[in-house]
């Protein structure tokens, strides 16, 4: 991992800890005798607040010593110069969007014909060229949790205007 | 007693239902193993909820069958591709490799099998034996007790990546944290829901699981790109070791399965872990020492049994003590709380079905894993060839039917989402989301204990170190902690006090 990224890491988790710390601040501690629901969060939020800081002292730490040696800083590059050079970041994203959507089409699409859907698109996604393969590979995806999740566990999925 | 609790209940494991929970098992796992990306945690979330149906000995047998039948399958994929199924497969490829290069595939394949069965027998026995030592400790188990274990439990865990140990400890206060999401314990007060009716409950632990292992290693795999890769062929006749290649296996293969089961005990990456000291073993003692890398059986024969003792290894702390030492074996710990066993002292007492069951199914899932990796070896090698564009949709659907089902809820599957980009970010920034998992999983337990004890004792902070057993569970979380800042300290002195080395490998 690189200073840079250890530095936004520690930072966010940072902030984190000290979100939780303060949020859990406002749940009852009690007494010694008898602990309130806030004792074992506040713990928790102090703790990771500390272990964060040091992490970022270290990293900052580590940048000073590294400063002179450094290769020149890069220019920050667009965002979408970056999914250019990098067309597999954008395709986890386009999935991460598609998931999205195929939670809250689960509602009224109903699950199986929103999972048909989804998977058609996964596969899509993934490299699949042509229609028959994902259109196939999704149908059988359906009838197997069908026949795992309803047949066999009866477990009840969300219905929608077809079935 | 232990032995006659163990004839009666490995007729538990031959149940049938529970035979055919091993042979799922095993075959998931072994094609777990078998392809590169999706690792044996990730298998075992995704199947956590078909095991509910099957109850709890049913549903252990199969997940424990995926967890040590991925260790045969990772030396497949190392052996013909050169590229590991799993981490404690790496080292594999640097002799398997050049065995299948030289035409004998077939031999490294069947050395890797023999080795893995002979390695995960032993580790069975040797687990039979040493469980129930540790488990009678049982009854001086008190909340005192129990909060100092999860205590000693995170110190000796923060080497569980085998990386830094800041960013292992931060990952479990994470994982705490989210282990405070619902009603505490005690009183009963709802916390950090922010209204939201589905998380007052808590958070599903499969919803995290399934989306920290199983949907981040998608987009990762989306991101990355990984192509289907070639194969080296290899033939059922092929399949047979010479005289001498057995010959000079057997040590090998004692060695590692001894040395792995040791490291099994540790915290940590145990599993690789071990097939790297087998192979410095190996090489260590050979008088032969450069045929390594260039295919020697022994490269193969010791760190395929050493990896596979480590996974037997690996189960001592976590039936005995309910401390997962492995990523994996988090995940199962889960997997156990979800099926209503709490793995830990009390496991024997309480469960000895399960525990003997699953014992039991050990043996058999072995005999198992040998019939399917030595003939079937061929088919399972074509899957390598699998392309993405059919497993990625597979896998995506498996994660969100399986969170949904747990729960009936789709606020789950959205948490899973959540759970899966922010793994998928956390591996962009050098976070392994193992530690966040044992957090996740010792939370209930660690704050439920400690407020029972300070109910008890009346506030005194006193009783968690009033009982020798606390004392000695304190005395080892100080050794974890202080050890590696005096070696360190050591090593600094030795070299003059400088700064940081550098080692330059390579010629000259």
């Amino acid at each position: 991992m690189t200073i840079r990224k250890e530095i936004v890491s520690s930072t966010v988790l940072t902030l984190f800890g000290l979100g939780f710390l303060g949020y859990a601040l406002k749940y009852p501690l009690d007494t010694w005798a008898c602990p309130g629901p806030g004792v074992f969060p506040v713990s928790v939020g102090g703790f990771l607040s500390l272990l964060s800081l040091w992490q970022l002292a270290q990293a900052l730490r580590r940048r000073k010593r590294a400063k002179e040696g450094e290769a020149p800083r890069k220019d920050p590059v667009s965002a979408r110069a970056f999914f250019r050079e990098n067309p597999g970041e954008r395709t986890a994203l386009v999935l991460i969007a598609g998931f999205v959507v195929y939670i809250l089409m689960m509602r009224w699409a109903g699950f199986f014909v929103s999972t048909f859907l989804f998977a058609v698109f996964a596969s899509r996604l993934s490299e699949s060229r042509g229609w028959w393969g994902p259109i196939l590979l999704s149908l059988g995806i359906d009838v197997f949790c069908y026949l795992l999740f309803i047949v066999w566990l009866k477990l009840n999925f969300p219905e929608g205007f077809l079935f | 007693m232990f032995q006659s609790g163990f004839s009666s209940y490995i007729l538990v494991a031959l149940q049938p239902g529970n035979v055919l929970a091993c042979f799922v098992g095993a075959l998931v796992g072994t094609l777990i193993g078998v392809l590169p990306g999706l690792g044996p945690a990730a298998a075992m979330a995704i199947a956590i909820p078909l095991t509910l149906k099957l109850g709890p000995t049913a549903g252990l047998i199969m997940l424990a069958g995926i967890y040590y039948g991925s260790m045969y399958g990772g030396s497949t994929t190392s052996i013909l591709v050169n590229v590991p199924g799993e981490p404690a497969s790496v080292v594999t490829t640097l002799d398997g490799y050049q065995m299948a290069k030289k035409g004998r595939a077939g031999a490294a394949l069947a050395v890797a099998a023999i080795g893995s069965f002979v390695a995960g027998s032993f580790s069975v026995v040797a687990l039979q034996f040493f469980a129930p030592l540790l488990a009678r400790t049982a009854l001086a188990f008190g909340p005192a007790e129990y909060f100092v274990l999860t205590v000693m439990g995170i110190a000796l865990l923060s080497n569980l990546t085998g990386k830094s140990r800041t960013r292992t400890l931060i990952l479990m206060m994470v994982g705490l944290m989210l282990s405070a999401v619902g009603v505490d314990p005690i009183g009963g007060l709802e916390r950090f829901s922010f209204g939201i009716e589905s998380a007052q409950g808590g958070l599903s632990f499969i919803a995290i699981t399934t989306g920290l292992f199983g949907i981040a290693e998608v987009l990762s795999v989306l991101a990355e790109g990984e192509k289907p890769m070639e194969v080296l062929p290899v033939r059922f006749r092929e399949l047979y070791p010479n005289r001498e290649e057995m010959k000079r296996s057997v040590g090998p293969m004692a060695r590692g399965s001894v040395l792995g089961f040791l490291i099994g005990l540790l915290p940590g990456p145990a599993a690789t872990m071990a097939s790297f000291a087998s192979y410095g073993l190996e090489r260590g003692i050979s008088k032969d020492k450069e045929k390594f890398g260039k295919g020697a059986i022994e490269g193969v024969a010791g760190p395929e049994s050493a990896n596979n003792a480590a996974a037997g290894g690996a189960m001592i702390p976590l039936l005995s003590l309910g401390l997962p030492f492995t990523p994996s074996t988090a995940v199962l710990l889960g997997g156990m709380l979800l099926l209503g066993v709490t793995p830990g002292p009390f496991l024997l007492k309480e469960h000895p079905d399960v525990f003997w069951g699953v014992i039991g199914s050990f043996y058999l899932g072995n005999i198992m894993l040998l019939i399917l990796n030595l003939p079937l070896v061929g088919i399972f090698a074509k899957i390598v060839r699998v392309s993405p564009k059919y497993l990625l949709p597979v896998i995506l659907v498996m994660c969100a039917v399986g969170t949904y089902a747990d729960n009936s809820q789709l606020f789950d599957v959205w948490v899973m989402l959540g759970a899966g980009v922010v793994g998928y970010v956390m591996r962009k920034y050098g976070y392994e989301p193992a530690p966040l998992i044992v957090g996740l999983v010792l939370g209930p337990v660690m704050e439920r204990s400690l407020c029972q004890m300070m109910i008890i004792s009346v506030g005194d902070l006193g009783g968690l170190w009033a009982s020798t057993l606390c004392k000695v569970m304190w005395g080892i979380v100080a050794i974890s902690v202080f050890l590696p800042l005096l070696i360190r300290a050591a090593k600094t002195v030795r070299n003059g006090g400088g700064g940081e080395k550098t080692v330059t490998i390579g010629p000259g």
